[in-house]
């Protein structure tokens, strides 16, 4: 399995060369961004909203009553822990850097 | 029977004079006929700055188009294009773009399972979503008004 992963890697390597490295250097600049201007202030304050809201979800239990007798059905179970809500946020956060990213660099 | 001046609309000497009488009656009294014709010639003179306007706008914006064909077969013609390239081009547009159909999907998602209890998305994770969205919605938008 971990022969096949690093084959992929090495595969999607090649093939996305030129994809891969626009990649790393619009998210350099995305992560210089971030904290330096206005577009990425309004990011950060929507991420933190949104780990919040998460974490409070998580350990508020009258919260998770009314999220159940809202959407009563299929899947409504928080069955999600603190560190899957972290690794969200931090996902989410890469691709806000991304954008910003894409958003200052020079256009082609 | 009707006599040929009884007949306001028709076009004949009479009839025309009787019409000019009878807009001129329906007139107010302290609107002189300089004044009608001053208003006319400001009316004329609005109407032509008006076209004028809309022609120059017209114009402006087919050279915009040609410009923006233009720069878009360039980027187009160029060998080594990466997609993130492609979403380069008028970037913050697209990322509203993006982001506007990320929070339509979510808001449906959220209202069916609100009313239906049918969950198409899992709704905490759609909630989150929809904020995060909302996020790069608003950060687009800045970006948009700086550039």
């Amino acid at each position: 399995m971990v022969l096949g992963f690093v084959l992929l890697l090495i595969f999607f390597t090649l093939v996305f060369k030129k994809d891969i490295q626009t990649l790393l250097r619009v998210l350099q600049i995305g992560i210089k961004k971030e904290f330096t201007t206005k577009s990425g202030g309004i990011c950060i304050v929507t991420l933190l909203l949104v780990a919040f809201i998460g974490l409070l979800f998580i350990s508020e239990s009258n919260l998770k009553y009314w999220y159940m007798l809202l959407f009563k059905g299929r899947e409504t179970e928080l069955d999600f822990s603190k560190a899957e809500a972290f690794w969200g946020v931090i996902g989410t956060f890469i691709v806000n850097c991304v954008l910003l990213g894409i958003m200052r660099s020079k256009k082609p | 029977m009707n006599t040929r001046s009884d007949i306001g609309s028709y076009p004949g000497e009479h009839g025309r004079e009787s019409r000019e009488l009878d807009y001129e009656k329906s007139l107010p009294q302290d609107v002189s006929k300089q004044q009608l014709e001053r208003l006319y010639l400001l009316f004329q003179t609005l109407h032509v700055t008006t076209k004028m306007e809309a022609e120059a706008t017209r114009f402006h914006v087919t050279v915009e188009m040609d410009k923006t064909r233009t720069e878009l077969k360039n980027v187009i013609q160029e060998g080594d294009l990466t997609v993130i390239d492609c979403i380069k081009f008028n970037s913050a547009k697209n990322i509203q773009l993006i982001s506007l159909i990320a929070i339509g999907t979510t808001v449906f998602s959220l209202l069916i399972s609100f009313l239906l209890k049918i969950n198409i998305l899992n709704p905490f994770f759609a909630g989150l979503f929809l904020i995060a969205s909302i996020g790069f919605y608003l950060m687009a938008t800045v970006e948009q008004k700086r550039s």
